[in-house]
This record gives structure tokens, C-alpha cells and sequence, in this order.
């Protein structure tokens, strides 16, 4: 794939992700341990032979750029090519606030998407989990002579999944014949994921015909308008996926982080590369108990861990217990706390003793850096 | 135009480690693995730059190829610089000589080219084989405050050890009238740590005579350091107080690791931002510890699935210890395998071993005291086997 760049949108808020992302964006926020959410998309197109990778950022993305640096801890700190992050550029002649709109995200930066060169443009929220091989996906592309392809995710049935998710029906030859935003009852079953194969220069025609007539809604306004003139199809994704755009979807995406099936669907390879913070090894100390739990490095445990996701360098004193939660990097749980069905931001402190108890359907999100 | 550097360090990688036996037969000594995630060379080459000295030749001879696959252009290490960096410097050859490295002074010498285009004011001169965590600027303000010719670093070894050392007998302003390599009766607990400064233009001098003289075993404890004792330089002995091992024997490695498990009384604290210790990072994701395990006073690295029982060891990354396996006082270095019901005591697994269900590794310390049992690169242990306390096996055998 030597011949696509991928553009990665990165500018998406997520009002549903609450407190995670209220100082980031949804692609910096962290994941799986030691990782942010925008890794598996880099990844997986770095694995594809991609070597040219645009992000498109807009507000809160100091995180994401720190995140990134040059690329090189995914191979794309490239002479020609590479990673490329495009923080909003507003054009002299536009006068408009930057809205949340994929169409005028994309719209500003039209110039990188004209001088990179390549035939092939693939575009990609920053928000699915997953392991695939873009290969494949752009042999289908080839296979159907596609116009565009999206990948999508079958048979999705949770009801909380219709808002702000776009659902399609596909034909038995690929083809998508019929394009539901936001669907209030289940209309189809097929879940968009927000990954989009499409020529180059019909984006640039896209991109440009929308904004002349201030069509701004990337669904109603391409997809939907496209299903009806242009050929689109669908490319259903293989294996383990999980779209995380909320705080319930990133709560179920880390129970599932512990199944073996699961492990292995995202991890087998070692394909999912991340930025390097040269910790030590976790370290467990005289006491620790530790159950069907993923933990990163540099952690000290000396308590109790049960059915959580510990990222690197927290530390559990002696006599507390973490349950059904999601710790992140640097957090300090202080001896003889409770911490249950919580989603635990970075550098937070939950002091000696405390007990913070969520329930299953609804856990608490503690914000970065607080202290109790 | 190179800029020219104040300090740089020649860090000599050449060693085989015989006495390392299995774990150095396909790699220099400073390339065998070391806590859980590290290599030994990790320690001098972090101790440079956390001290901020960002140019460092390593001088390599034998078995590099791991070593120069490990450290590339050191990037890891921040070592990957416009000006400096990282330099690897295997023995070459010229139009009018060629050589193997003597010994370490030789190394040195033969690299005289390398050192002068930073033209230096001083040479830090380090050993590829010790775990220790050192700030050698401050050395470095010693050396210049009382302007010595070179300075050694010493630490304080019990008595009854010091004549495994080579042993600096100081006067009270710190500076050294005698040097004894291992003595039968030490007059000091001042041991060299292996780790010299020396003023640039007076090391080149010496190293320019030694190589002409026929009788010298062109190494620095055993010819320069005493002949620039007899010349009356002067040399400064610097006291360091922390933690500090050679690490060349299999006991040895074996005890550093376990230190590492013990910070609060053996001193080797890693878990420390600000000075960490760097190494190349392998891809991998978090460690998983399932149901069944039990952890305790352990150290596990990245990719590790944990369901058995580990206790006081140190787990490389990417191993697996299944279920009802019981892996106690031992060192698994990276990519190893325990089967179920299989129990490794006191051993140490370098790369890939792969232990069947229900064999038996090693043994507690009997009355005759501690025995390692080491397992080679590789090794397949078949199901039910018993290795002996004490053994060491070759996978390639």
C-alpha cells in the first residue's frame, strides 16, 4: 500500500467518553495498558505498508502531539513521507468557526491531501480497536472497482450504539444500498467504524463540491448522497473490533482486554506499536494478589488487583483493593482503599483508606489528576 | 567540523565472560540480559547520559554481532546525536598494521583517531560488566578541582573480600601511592570500580609508550595505571557509596538480579525517574497474570502470561509460566516457556528455554551451599526430566 496515505482524524471530542476526554482528544485517550486509542489505527496502517500518515487535530491536542512526537516509535519518521500532524489551518478567504464537521476538518487540510502524491486516500477515525490488515481491505477496494469502501462491523444489536453511530444495509455483492445516521430503532445491523478507502482526487472533488454548497455532514451528505449515484461498497471486518465511544464501550472494552481470545486477537503479533517510556519491570510485592488482571509496567502492587486494566506506573500499597476497574499510568492507590468499577484517569490519588465504589452499568470516571 | 566535546567515554565491550560459561557463548558479556528488562551494557551507557556525556565509543571485539543489533544508533540511550552520539569501534585494520585489541589499553590506543577528532580534555574510561548507578560528572568536578592526572573510582569492599579486587592504597587528600592487583594482604578496602578518568594528553603519552614496549600486556590495571604511579602522576582515588557489582560470574549475575528484587537492602534501586536506566524496548503488550497465579517479591516485564506460581524472581518479557508451574529464586530471560507442574528453583533461563510439564529445574541450597543451574539459549527440557542443582547445559551440545 505503498501508494495510499492514511489520514487519521483525530479532532473528534466525544461528550460520551465524560471525563476522559475532557482535556484530550478520543484518539489520545489511553488504552489497553500502555496504550491511546489512535495506536491501533496508526498501527495497523504502518503494518500495511502505509509510510504516509497525516493527522488531522484541532482543539486539546498538546496530548496527542506528545503522544506522537516524530513518529519514529511506529517506523514514520521518514525523509519522504511519514507522520504529519495537521493541526487546524484556517484559511485567510474562510471565515467560519471550526466546527466539529469531518467535511471541513478534512477541508483544511486540503493541501496536504493534494501534495501527498499518492492514488489512494485512507481515512480513519482514531477510536477502533482492532487488528486488520489493510491489505486486504484495499484488494476488495481494487477487486470491486469501488469509488469508496467502508469498513463496518456486522450484526451490532446494542441499542446504545444507535446514537451517533451510522449503521448501513449491503447487498450481497458489497455494494451499500442504504446509509442510517443515528438511527432510533435497529434499521440495519451493520455498524460503520469510520475507516474509508476512497481515491484521492474524487475526496478532493468531494470535499470541495460539499463545501461550495455548505454540506457539512460527511454521512448525510457524502455517504448518503454517494450510496445513490456513485459505487460504494462495504468491507466487513474480520476478528475482534471494538468502536470505543463511550464511557460504557471503553469500560467493555478493557473486561474483554481480559479474555485469552481476546489477547490474542489484538496483541499476537506484537503489531500494535506505542510510544516508549523506559519503565522498570512490575514489580509484586510480599503480599500482592493478583487475579485475571492485565498490568503494564513500572507498577509496584502490594495489595490486592482483581479483573482490571492497570497502566504503567501505578502503585497499589499494601491492603488496598482494586476491582472490575481501569487504572491509568501514574496513579497512586493509598493502603487499605476500595477502588470498584472505576475508570481512574492518570495521576490521580486516591488516598489510605478511601473507598470508591461504581457499578457495573455505570462506573465512575475519576478525572485526570485529582485527589481523594 | 566535529564540536569539540569536554569529556568522552570509551567504553570497553570486548570481553568474553568466559567465566559467564553458556550465557556469553554467542554474545559479549555486556549484552547478556539483566533485571527483567535490561542489558549490562544499559547501565554504563545510561549512567553517560544521565551524567550528560553524549559521546561514547564502545569498543567491541568479541561475538558483536547481538551487541551491535542492541545498540544501533543509539536511540534508545538518546546517544543518536549530530555531533557524538554513539560510535561502535571494532578493531580495523590500516595500511600499515592491524590488530586485535590486546588488551584494554590497547583498545584505547587503537581508537587514538577516533578520540582526537573531539579533541577531548578528558577520557572517561569504563568497563562493559558492572551494575551500578553513577553519576560520573561528579567524578569529573573532582578530577578537574584537584587537577589529576586521572582519576579511578573506588568503593568501600569488606575486608575479606578485598583481595578479589585490585586495591588503591590512598593517602588523606584522596590521592593513590600504590596500587595492588587482588593482594593476598590488603592494606586497603578501596577497590577500582573499573571506571577512569584521565586527562586526554597525558593518557596519550602513556598509551603511546606502552604500545612500544614489548613486555606490557596493554591493559590499563595491569600496565598503565602501575607505570603511571612509578612516573609520579598524579592519581586521585574518587570514593563512590552505592550500589555497585561485577557481574562476570554465574553467582554473581545471579545475586545482582536478586538485589534488584530487594532495593530497600541491597541499594539497587531501578525504580527511580530520575535516573533511569534505558534499554531498547521490546514491542509488547502489558503482562496478563490470570486466576491461578500467585505473585510474590517478583519482577515481570511486558508480554508475560503468568499463571502459575513465581516467587522472588526475575521474569524477562514475553514468558509464559503456566499453570501449576512453580518458579521460585530465578532468573527467565526473554521468550521462555514453563509447562505445567514444571519447578524451577535456583536457575537461571537465558533466551527461549523452554521447560516441559513436571520436569524439575535445580534445587534449594543444600548444606554444601548454593549451586545456580544455568540453561542455555534454546534449551528444551523434555517432559518429567530432572536437571540437576549445579548443571549447566548447552542446547547446542
Amino acid at each position: 500500500m505503498k501508494n495510499t496515505t492514511g489520514i487519521i482524524l483525530a479532532q473528534e471530542k466525544c461528550d460520551a467518553m465524560r471525563d476522559l476526554c475532557g482535556q484530550r482528544t478520543v484518539a489520545s485517550v489511553p488504552f489497553g495498558g500502555r496504550y491511546r486509542l489512535i495506536d491501533f489505527t496508526l498501527s495497523n496502517m504502518v503494518n500495511a505498508g502505509i509510510q504516509t500518515v497525516g493527522v488531522v487535530t484541532r482543539n486539546n491536542y498538546y496530548s496527542l502531539m506528545d503522544h506522537l512526537g516524530s513518529g519514529k516509535e511506529w517506523d514514520l519518521n521518514r525523509k519522504k513521507g511519514g507522520l504529519t500532524i495537521l493541526p487546524p489551518s484556517l484559511d485567510f478567504n474562510v471565515k467560519r468557526n471550526l466546527s466539529d464537521s469531518k467535511i471541513e476538518a478534512l477541508y483544511g487540510v486540503l493541501d496536504y491531501i493534494r501534495h501527498c502524491g499518492s492514488k489512494h486516500i485512507l481515512l480513519s477515525d482514531a477510536n477502533v480497536v482492532t487488528q486488520i490488515d489493510y491489505r486486504d481491505l484495499f484488494r476488495f477496494h481494487i477487486e470491486k472497482n469501488a469509488y469508496m469502501t467502508a469498513v463496518y462491523q456486522k450484526d451490532v444489536f446494542e441499542t446504545h450504539r444507535f446514537a451517533n453511530n451510522t449503521f448501513i444495509q449491503v447487498a450481497d455483492d458489497g455494494r451499500i444500498t442504504d446509509v442510517a445516521v443515528n438511527q432510533a430503532i435497529q434499521l440495519h445491523s451493520d455498524m460503520l467504524l469510520g475507516v474509508y478507502l476512497i481515491e484521492r482526487e474524487l475526496l478532493e472533488f468531494l470535499l470541495c463540491q460539499c463545501i461550495a454548497h455548505n454540506k457539512l455532514d460527511f454521512e448525510r451528505d457524502i455517504l448518503q448522497g454517494m450510496t445513490k449515484d456513485l459505487d460504494l461498497y462495504g468491507y466487513p471486518i474480520q476478528g475482534y473490533v471494538e468502536k470505543v465511544d463511550s464511557v460504557e464501550t471503553f469500560f467493555q472494552a478493557h473486561r474483554n482486554l481480559l479474555r485469552p481470545d481476546v489477547q490474542q486477537a489484538l496483541f499476537a503479533k506484537g503489531n500494535i506499536l506505542t510510544k516508549v517510556r523506559d519503565e522498570v519491570p512490575t514489580y509484586y510485592g510480599e503480599n500482592s494478589r493478583v487475579k485475571n488482571s492485565m498490568i503494564a509496567d513500572g507498577c509496584i502492587i502490594e495489595g490486592t488487583v482483581e479483573n482490571s486494566v492497570i497502566f504503567r506506573s501505578v502503585h497499589v500499597a499494601k491492603g488496598a483493593c482494586i476491582r472490575n476497574s481501569v487504572i491509568m499510568q501514574d496513579c497512586e492507590i493509598g493502603e487499605n482503599a476500595v477502588v470498584e468499577h472505576c475508570i481512574s484517569d492518570k495521576l490521580v490519588t486516591i488516598s489510605a483508606g478511601k473507598h470508591m465504589i461504581g457499578a457495573e452499568t455505570y462506573p465512575i470516571v475519576i478525572a485526570k489528576g485529582n485527589k481523594i | 567540523m566535529l564540536r569539540k566535546k569536554e569529556c568522552i567515554a570509551m567504553l570497553l565491550a570486548g570481553g568474553q565472560g568466559s567465566r559467564l560459561s553458556v550465557l556469553t557463548k554467542n554474545v559479549a558479556k555486556p549484552a547478556v540480559p539483566f533485571g527483567g528488562k535490561y542489558r549490562i551494557i544499559d547501565f554504563p551507557l545510561s549512567n553517560c547520559i544521565n551524567s550528560g556525556i553524549d559521546t561514547v565509543g564502545v569498543l567491541t571485539q568479541y561475538q558483536p554481532l547481538e551487541l551491535n543489533t542492541y545498540i544501533r544508533n543509539g536511540q534508545p540511550w538518546d546517544l543518536d546525536r549530530n555531533s557524538g552520539g554513539i560510535a561502535i569501534l571494532p578493531p580495523y585494520m590500516t595500511s600499515s598494521r592491524g590488530d586485535w585489541y590486546k588488551g584494554t589499553a590497547n583498545a584505547v590506543f587503537q581508537n587514538v583517531n577516533f578520540i582526537e577528532t573531539y579533541d577531548p580534555e578528558y577520557v572517561l574510561v569504563l568497563s562493559g560488566d558492572h551494575i551500578y548507578k553513577m553519576n560520573y560528572d561528579w567524578m569529573l568536578q573532582e578530577h578537574k578541582k584537584a587537577g589529576a592526572d586521572c582519576t579511578i573510582a573506588v568503593i568501600n569492599v569488606p575486608i575479606e573480600e578485598a583481595s578479589r579486587f585490585g586495591i588503591m592504597n590512598v593517602r588523606d587528600d584522596g590521592t593513590i601511592y600504590e596500587f595492588e592487583e587482588k593482594p593476598k594482604q590488603p592494606k586497603s578496602t578501596m577497590a577500582s570500580m573499573g571506571v577512569y578518568i584521565f586527562s586526554w594528553k597525558v593518557l596519550k603519552k602513556f598509551l603511546q609508550e606502552d604500545d612500544t614496549n614489548p613486555e606490557s600486556k596493554n591493559d590499563f590495571g595491569h600496565d598503565i595505571i602501575p607505570k603511571m604511579l612509578a612516573d609520579g602522576c598524579k592519581m586521585l582515588a574518587y570514593e563512590y557509596k552505592g550500589y555497585w557489582k561485577d557481574v562476570g560470574t554465574i553467582d554473581s549475575l545471579w545475586e545482582s538480579n536478586m538485589d534488584a528484587l530487594t532495593p530497600e537492602t541491597s541499594g539497587l534501586q531501578l525504580w527511580d525517574p530520575k535516573w533511569r536506566i534505558y534499554a531498547r524496548n521490546p514491542i509488547q503488550p502489558p503482562q496478563f497474570v490470570s486466576d491461578s497465579a500467585e505473585l510474590n517479591r517478583c519482577m515481570i516485564a511486558e508480554g508475560c502470561q503468568v499463571h502459575g506460581k513465581v516467587e522472588d524472581s526475575v521474569v524477562f518479557y514475553d514468558v509464559q509460566i503456566q499453570r501449576d508451574a512453580v518458579v521460585r529464586h530465578s532468573i527467565l530471560m526473554p521468550g521462555v516457556v514453563i509447562e505445567p507442574g514444571a519447578v524451577v528453583e535456583y536457575a537461571i533461563l537465558a533466551e527461549g528455554v523452554h521447560v516441559k510439564c513436571g520436569a524439575k529445574i535445580g534445587a534449594e541450597p543444600g548444606p554444601d551451599g548454593r549451586k545456580i543451574t544455568v540453561l542455555g539459549n534454546g534449551a528444551v527440557v523434555e517432559p518429567g526430566a530432572v536437571v540437576e542443582a549445579g548443571s549447566i547445559v548447552d542446547a547446542t551440545l
